[in-house]
């Protein structure tokens, strides 16, 4: 059986993406959740929102003549929360997220944590945000592997969706 | 030099940059909206600190800094930043500088316990890993 916890479809801005997840952590708290759990909830939640944000912010002009809308929502299931995140991307940038999530998924945890400090060290002197740094500490901090599609929309653009569990292990 | 303080809001950490006392802390939560304005400040700051000290001292055998980080919340987004501050202290230390880092955490699962074990190993400079 799933509960939906949160839903939420439309573009983001930041207060938004802020009280979605105060409401996300006011809703925990009253389930008696410890704290660990909790905090895992959080990294997870905030990395998956800030993806979505940070992305469709970039391309958000392209979007908004295609009627297309980023969505977030939080289900409680018995094993745990899943943690689901869609947004449109470009076609152009499927390939490479394609690879380093399939890259992702194939390592262990310790493969993971030297790939993280390496993406840390490469990423420390460019001047953008460092890609893939927020999607290695999803699965870091989970420690369970992120699902995840891709739906053609037109010639320019998919539907890409991100999917993890978050549970007391 | 002047010193720097930027008071913490709901979600970007409290800075501290005390030169004369040669003392940096850094205390809250940190996923600033725009993480970029937010530390680019802060580390042209401490770049000029670490130039003006690597031209102005002859040695630094004695000389001592203290990095504070008493973080409840860090995103993945802020950690390239922060290890940009402690790139620009390693330029002491290389010289002989003593940099103390203290880095505090709740507990041993916590994420931040992690964060500080990873960011210490990238940027070699040891870490005092201490329990709030």
């Amino acid at each position: 059986m799933e509960n939906n916890i949160v839903q939420y479809k439309g573009f983001l801005d930041y207060s938004l993406l802020n009280k979605l997840l105060m409401d996300f952590i006011t809703y925990v708290k009253d389930k008696n959740i410890e704290n660990y759990y909790l905090k895992k909830l959080q990294i997870v939640m905030v990395e998956m929102l800030e993806n979505n944000y940070q992305y469709t912010h970039r391309i958000e002009e392209k979007l908004i003549d295609e009627n297309l809308e980023p969505e977030f929502k939080i289900l409680r299931t018995e094993e745990g929360f899943k943690v689901i995140a869609s947004n449109p991307i470009l076609i152009e940038d499927a390939d490479l997220l394609k690879f380093h999530l399939e890259n992702i998924n194939s390592l262990g945890a310790d493969q993971l944590k030297v790939l993280y400090k390496e993406t840390l060290k490469g990423g420390m002197h460019i001047k953008k945000n460092n890609a893939g740094t927020g999607l290695i500490r999803i699965i870091k901090v989970s420690k369970n592997k992120i699902k995840y599609s891709f739906r053609k929309i037109n010639n320019k653009l998919l539907y890409y969706t991100l999917e993890t569990l978050v549970n007391p292990k | 030099m002047e010193n720097l303080f930027i008071e913490s809001t709901e979600f970007s950490p409290k800075i501290i940059f005390y030169t004369k006392n040669r003392k940096f802390e850094l205390i809250g939560i940190s996923r600033p909206e725009d993480v970029i304005a937010f530390y680019d400040s802060i580390i042209y700051k401490v770049e000029n600190y670490v130039n003006k000290m690597l031209s102005d001292e002859s040695s630094f055998i004695g000389f001592k800094f203290h990095l504070k980080f008493d973080l409840s919340y860090m995103n993945s987004a802020s950690s390239k930043y922060i290890l940009q501050i402690l790139d620009h202290f390693k330029q002491l230390f290389k010289q002989g500088a003593e940099i103390i880092v203290d880095w505090y955490y709740d507990d041993i699962d916590d994420q931040i316990f992690e964060d500080g074990e990873d960011l210490s190993d990238v940027i070699k400079i040891p870490f005092n890993l201490i329990p709030r």
